[in-house]
């Protein structure tokens, strides 16, 4: 049981790597990247702490 | 090769955090690049910053996933898998590697603690606030209010778009009222605090790090101890730049990966591939340094 949690913890990276790629690749292809883009483009107020 | 002799590139790590803050403040990239999710706490309201900071995104994604759901929007739109997944990957490859190497406001941290070798110390548990920030102030309230609000209280903000965009912008100026004075209030106490204790920033604050701890545990860079090489001297813990002990803290998920560390001058502290981490006694037996017995052991 040991060998196989230690296996397990050897590898996982492997399916979260790719799941994590497969999902920033899916979120450009549906707009997100443009969006913060867009939202780059906006002077952030409360970054800069203007307004109240 | 020689264990007990650090890598050489490990004292370049002043120049490369210094380098990663000029690039990510360079100016000139900012038409290409202004949609990237760098991995580091660096403001987009910095007049030179050249990509957006992570953190801020996902504010925004939040506050806007209440706009959309308003409006009938499905559930999956709401996520922001881009930043998200970003995010998450290059914390699996690189652990905090990000944070000890390239984050500009890490850097600040560090430079600042060289001022005095008198430090605090905070408990442990103090490590866990900045997971009340990550999912309070970044992601329920910007969801709320559909306002920024860690950005509204980030040091790195008040530092990089509080001081230079005024500075370039003087018609902004009109506009500076109680929240800016706050602001710098803030980032005057961070200041101090970095003088005094190590990374309070990261430790305490810090969303993108917290972010990161998560899957620090089994991303592909790891830090292994050796305690069969290990004098207990006690320098490695003299110069954690997080505060540390090596020796029971390693791969802790206050640890920032700056492998400092790994200079002990008697090489008990290593960096490793998580696939070696268990399984360096299966090479030393084939190697013939340990009898074959020693797979079957628990270490």
């Amino acid at each position: 049981m040991r060998g196989l949690l230690l296996h397990l913890l050897r590898w996982i990276w492997v399916p979260l790597l790719l799941g994590a790629v497969a999902l920033a690749i899916w979120g450009v292809s549906n707009g997100q990247y443009g969006e913060v883009y867009r939202w780059f483009n906006i002077l952030c107020y409360s970054c800069i702490g203007l307004g109240s | 090769m020689d264990e007990s002799r650090p890598p050489r590139w490990l004292k370049w790590r002043g120049k490369i955090q210094a380098l990663s803050t000029i690039l990510v403040n360079s100016y000139f990239l900012k038409g290409l690049t202004g949609g990237c999710c760098i991995p580091v706490l660096n403001c987009w309201a910095c007049p030179a910053a050249v990509a957006s900071c992570p953190i801020g995104a996902l504010q925004n994604a939040a506050g806007q996933a209440r706009w959309q759901r308003s409006a009938g929007g499905s559930l999956l739109s709401l996520v922001p898998f881009y930043i998200l997944g970003t995010l998450v990957a290059f914390s699996v490859l690189l652990g905090r590697f990000m944070c000890g190497w390239l984050c500009p406001f890490g850097w600040l941290q560090d430079l600042l603690g060289r001022l005095s070798r008198r430090k605090l110390r905070l408990p442990n548990w103090t490590g866990y606030l900045r997971y009340v920030f990550l999912v309070g102030l970044v992601f329920v309230v910007p969801y709320l209010t559909t306002e920024l609000w860690f950005c509204k209280i980030c040091p790195q903000g008040a530092l990089e778009g509080g001081i230079f965009q005024p500075l370039v912008h003087p018609e902004l100026r009109a506009d500076i009222g109680t929240l800016w004075y706050i602001k710098q209030a803030m980032l005057v106490a961070w200041l101090v605090a970095f003088v005094y204790i190590r990374r309070p920033f990261c430790r305490l604050m810090c969303p993108l790090g917290a972010i990161f701890a998560l899957f620090s545990r089994v991303s592909v860079l790891q830090i292994k101890f050796n305690p069969n090489k290990c004098n207990n001297c006690g320098w490695c813990e003299e110069i954690c730049p997080a505060g540390l002990d090596p020796r029971k803290q390693v791969n802790s998920h206050l640890c920032i990966s700056c492998l400092e560390c790994q200079k002990c001058p008697q090489g008990a502290i290593t960096t490793l591939p998580i696939w070696r981490l268990h399984s360096d006694s299966e090479s030393q037996v084939k190697k013939g340094n340990l009898p074959s017995c020693a797979t079957r052991c628990n270490n």
